[in-house]
Parts: C-alpha cells; sequence; structure tokens
C-alpha cells in the first residue's frame, strides 16, 4: 500500500481549488464581456435594422410570441395621416421578430382604405432587413382596393422586394436608394448630392408629363431642401443610412400628385438637441421658454418638453452645435431652409395644398401652409421663426393639429412631401407673372 | 484668389453641398490664405445649379466673419458668381447672425 503524504495531499487539493477558482473567474469574465458586446453601442450600431428598431421602442410593451405574426395593419395606413396607429403597427412587426419562435410574417392589408408612400417604405424597408437577417418566411394579402393594389404593387413592399414588377403608365416610381455616409473628399462629390440631382431629375420627368420643365432656380431649391435633409441625417442621427424614394401617379391629364419620402433611423431631433452642454446658452434659453409652458400648465398628453423641443430645433440658428464662440453661430439653418422651400410650393387649381410631414421620436410635425415661417429681428439679426400659432410666437403653444405627441415612437426621422403638379395652376400662375 | 469648383466635384455632379465638404476644400486650398485674400472668385461649371448654403458656410464662414470683424463688406472682396446670387447672399447673411431668436 502506497504511504500518502498528507501534506502534498493538502497543497494538491489547495492547487486544484485555485485552477477551479481561476477558471471559474475566467469563465464568469468572458460571460460578462459577452454581455457587455452584446449591449455595447457600437454592436447595436451594427445591429440589423430590426434590432435597433426594437431596441428602440421596446419600452412601449411587446406581444407574446407567436409561429405565425401577423400584425395589424391600419386601416389608414400612412405617417401624413394616421401616424399613431402607423408607428404601433411597425413596433408590432419589429418586435414579432426578435423572439426566435416566429416562423412566419403575415401583413394582410385587405382592409386598407388609404396607403401612403411612407409607411409602405419604411415597412418594405424592415421586411427587406427582416428577409436579409432572419430565417422568417414574409406573406401576405394585397388591398382589397383595386386602385390599392395598383399602388402597392407599382411602388409598395412586393416591389421592392422584387415579388413582383410592375410598371403601369400612369405611375412612376423613383425606386428606394438605399444611401450611406462615406468620408467626405474635398475633390469627391458624396452619394447624398448625386442621388438628390437624381430625385430632381424625376421631379423633372413628372413635370414633363404635364408639358412643363423645372427651371435652374427651383431645381436649385429642391436640391438644396433635399441634400440639407440628407446632411442632418448624416451628421446627427448616429446611424450611417438613408433612404429616399418617390411616387407620381396620373389624377387627369396634366394633372400629377407627387410624393417624396426621405427618412432614416437613429436618434431624432429630440435626442440629438439632448446633446448641447448643461452650461449652453441656447439650452438655458429652451429650458426658461419650457419653465414658462410649464407655469402656465400648457403641458398635456399631446404637448410636453420633448415636442417643445423639437419645435425649437426647426427655428433658425437653433442646432445642438450651437456654442458661444462665433464659428458656430451659423448652424441651425437647414431646417428653416427646406420650411422655406416647402412654402413656395404651388397648390393646385383646385385649391389641394401641398403637405410636409416631419415624424422625428414622439414628435409628428404638419407643415400645410396654414403658418408660415417668417423673418424677425432681434438686436439687428434677422433669423426665421415659425411657431404654429396665429401669434408666431413660442411662448403659447402650438396648433394641436399641426405639432403633436405621438405616444408610439419612429426611432428615427422622417419626411414626406405630397404635392400637386396641376398644368392649369402653372398656366394660372404664369399669366400672373 | 480664383476657387474652381470643377476640381472638387465627380464628373457630372451638379450639386454642393455640406459643411463638412466646404471645409474640406477650404483646408485644400488654405484657410489663410482665404482669410487674405483681396479678392475670391469663382469658376462655376455650366452644368452646376446647386449650391447649399453650408457648403458656403464651411468653405468661406470664417473668411466672412473675418471680413465683417475688418468692417469690410464681404461682398467686395468675394465675388458672388452669376446665377448664385441669392444662395450667396443669404450665406453672407447666416455667417454673420450673432443672436438666437430663442
Amino acid at each position: 500500500m502506497k504511504k500518502v503524504d498528507c501534506k502534498r495531499k493538502t497543497i494538491l487539493i489547495l492547487l486544484a481549488q485555485k485552477r477551479g477558482y481561476r477558471n471559474a473567474l475566467k469563465r464568469w469574465w468572458r460571460r460578462i464581456r459577452k454581455i457587455q458586446k452584446v449591449d455595447s453601442k457600437k454592436e447595436l450600431r451594427n445591429s440589423s435594422l430590426c434590432h435597433y428598431y426594437d431596441r428602440s421602442v421596446c419600452s412601449m410593451g411587446r406581444k407574446q410570441p407567436k409561429n405565425i405574426s401577423r400584425p395589424e395593419v391600419p386601416q389608414n395606413f400612412s405617417f401624413i395621416e394616421n401616424c399613431e396607429k402607423t408607428c404601433i403597427f411597425l413596433k408590432d412587426l419589429v418586435s414579432s421578430v426578435q423572439n426566435n419562435k416566429t416562423k412566419k410574417i403575415y401583413l394582410d392589408q385587405s382592409k386598407c382604405t388609404n396607403i401612403d408612400l411612407c409607411a409602405e417604405t419604411v415597412t418594405a424597408v424592415l421586411l427587406k432587413d427582416i428577409g436579409d437577417n432572419y430565417k422568417i418566411k414574409l406573406q401576405g394579402k394585397y388591398p382589397d382596393d383595386y386602385e390599392l393594389k395598383r399602388i402597392v404593387c407599382a411602388s409598395g413592399i412586393t416591389k421592392y422586394l422584387k415579388v413582383v414588377n410592375y410598371n403601369p403608365e400612369d405611375m412612376c416610381l423613383f425606386p428606394i436608394v438605399k444611401g450611406r455616409k462615406v468620408k467626405s473628399q474635398a475633390n469627391e462629390s458624396p452619394s447624398k448630392d448625386i442621388e438628390a440631382e437624381k430625385l430632381i431629375n424625376y421631379i423633372n420627368e413628372c413635370l414633363n408629363k404635364c408639358g412643363w420643365q423645372i427651371v435652374k432656380d427651383s431645381k436649385a431649391k429642391f436640391a438644396k431642401a433635399f441634400v440639407e435633409i440628407l446632411d442632418n441625417a448624416e451628421e446627427h442621427s448616429q446611424k450611417i443610412n438613408w433612404w429616399i424614394t418617390a411616387y407620381s401617379k396620373e389624377l387627369a391629364s396634366k394633372k400629377i400628385e407627387c410624393h417624396l419620402v426621405l427618412f432614416n433611423f437613429g436618434i431624432s431631433v429630440y435626442q440629438s438637441m439632448q446633446k448641447l452642454p448643461l452650461e449652453n446658452a441656447l439650452r438655458t434659453r429652451i429650458e426658461s421658454l419650457i419653465k414658462k409652458h410649464q407655469s402656465r400648465h400648457f403641458f398635456s398628453k399631446k404637448w410636453d418638453d420633448e415636442t417643445l423641443w423639437t419645435l425649437y430645433s426647426l427655428q433658425e440658428g437653433s442646432s445642438r452645435f450651437y456654442a458661444q464662440g462665433e464659428e458656430n453661430k451659423d448652424r441651425g439653418q437647414g431646417l428653416s431652409d427646406l420650411i422655406q422651400f416647402f412654402q413656395e410650393i404651388g397648390e393646385s387649381d383646385d385649391g389641394e395644398t401641398p403637405v410636409m410631414v416631419m415624424v422625428s421620436g414622439n414628435v409628428y410635425i404638419k407643415f400645410d401652409n396654414d403658418y408660415k415661417i417668417v423673418k424677425r429681428n432681434k438686436n439687428g439679426n434677422e433669423r426665421r421663426q415659425i411657431a404654429f400659432n396665429h401669434s408666431n410666437s413660442l411662448e403659447v403653444p402650438p396648433d394641436k393639429n399641426k405639432v403633436m405627441k405621438l405616444s408610439s415612437t419612429f426611432p428615427g426621422t422622417l419626411y414626406s412631401f405630397k404635392f400637386i403638379i396641376d398644368d392649369k395652376h402653372l398656366q394660372k400662375l404664369q399669366k400672373e407673372k | 484668389m480664383e476657387i474652381n469648383l470643377d476640381n472638387y466635384r465627380n464628373k457630372k455632379a451638379v450639386i454642393f453641398s455640406g459643411r463638412e465638404r466646404g471645409r474640406l476644400v477650404r483646408d485644400q486650398i488654405g484657410g489663410n490664405n482665404l482669410d487674405e485674400a483681396d479678392e475670391i472668385t469663382f469658376v462655376i461649371p455650366d452644368d452646376v445649379y446647386a449650391i447649399a448654403s453650408s457648403f458656403i458656410l464651411g468653405l468661406l464662414g470664417q473668411t466672412i466673419r473675418s471680413l465683417k470683424n475688418a468692417g469690410k463688406n464681404p461682398e467686395d472682396v468675394i465675388r458672388i458668381p452669376e446665377g448664385f446670387e441669392s444662395t450667396f447672399r443669404e450665406a453672407f447673411r447666416q455667417a454673420t447672425q450673432t443672436e438666437c431668436l430663442l
């Protein structure tokens, strides 16, 4: 029988324990790192769009996972007319993807009475992301309404996912373009300039159908408006991609309805403005205005500080880069330029006014020429201001039909323009000139 | 000093935009050269129809402010190219704003 050295045995046990602790520590550290990796902002930035979307709106509750997910498409599927329910639908769509149980997504549009390009485009982009990143089958039902079905086939989800290739003569599509921010170079034009030019050529084609042509001045205005939106998307959203698309449809002879959509995912205007340093003069001014609204009990479910911040960000000179120094005093021009440009777009002969909608985070703003952006003077400086009320004052709440807080979130910023190109109205304008 | 925008674009690109890009062009030209120039002229290719004010602010914002601080009218030094009067004048106005309305 072998004699065991007790002292040696104790050392061996201690060594094994030490090794065990070390291995356990390693395992624990690896697990922690893994968790940190998943949670890190960088990982989130590089993850799929649906993952990002879901993470941004997940605080709003999630439905029970099912094998077949049937997110309810609202009857009025539109960011312009039914933004709240459209955002809820998108939230349901992405949250159904974020569990391993869902094998199929079924979109039933049969009961839709209105479908607009922005809602259809955002859905198409998210579905494309689902198709690319998840093993989930996509199925759906076209709207029962024949005209809506044609629109969806010509410009909607099935077109983008290449299920159909339908190109009717009375409709013209500017296919969805996915652009991305690239490092700027002095002697190379960025993709946003090139895509904006293509979009302007597309608008020119629409005008040509009515026998008109876009003049150099108007081309420049369109160009500046589009590139400013894309510039904002690249500079402020923290996500590198943006999407543009357009669609036009002949309503009558020489009368065309145009719809343009530009959007990006990422942080909202409000979230971006929150990056203003605490001691910044602009932040102090905005916060004092918020206090005024609070003290007068203006805040409600549809009007709060997030909506206020977003509205204030539209005013000329408001920018998260606003600083005390001279260098950044000229920031915050883009949105004012855009609103001014929109005001100059014409109406149709039967009085249909153009509409522009901006959705960012929980805020919905509708521009339809009822309220104008006007230049105001302060200490010899001219600045453009729009407050969406009759006194054009930021100290009183805006029209609740034009600026409102949404209970659902769009994790990004979306601009949608809808206007009519009408030969009769353009001829009338020319005669007046 | 002459700035030929044809040197700062892709072939067939007809829009100039972005503050960041304006700054890059400024860096390539030399910001000090622009600030000290007696005259700045532009050569703009015929097919270019849009120059966003953000590009002008990135390229000339600092120069416009220096001129204003020296009591000069920016338009006396920066020759506004034909067809782009409103954009340049708007950029001159924006560059010299010091107050926010809020």
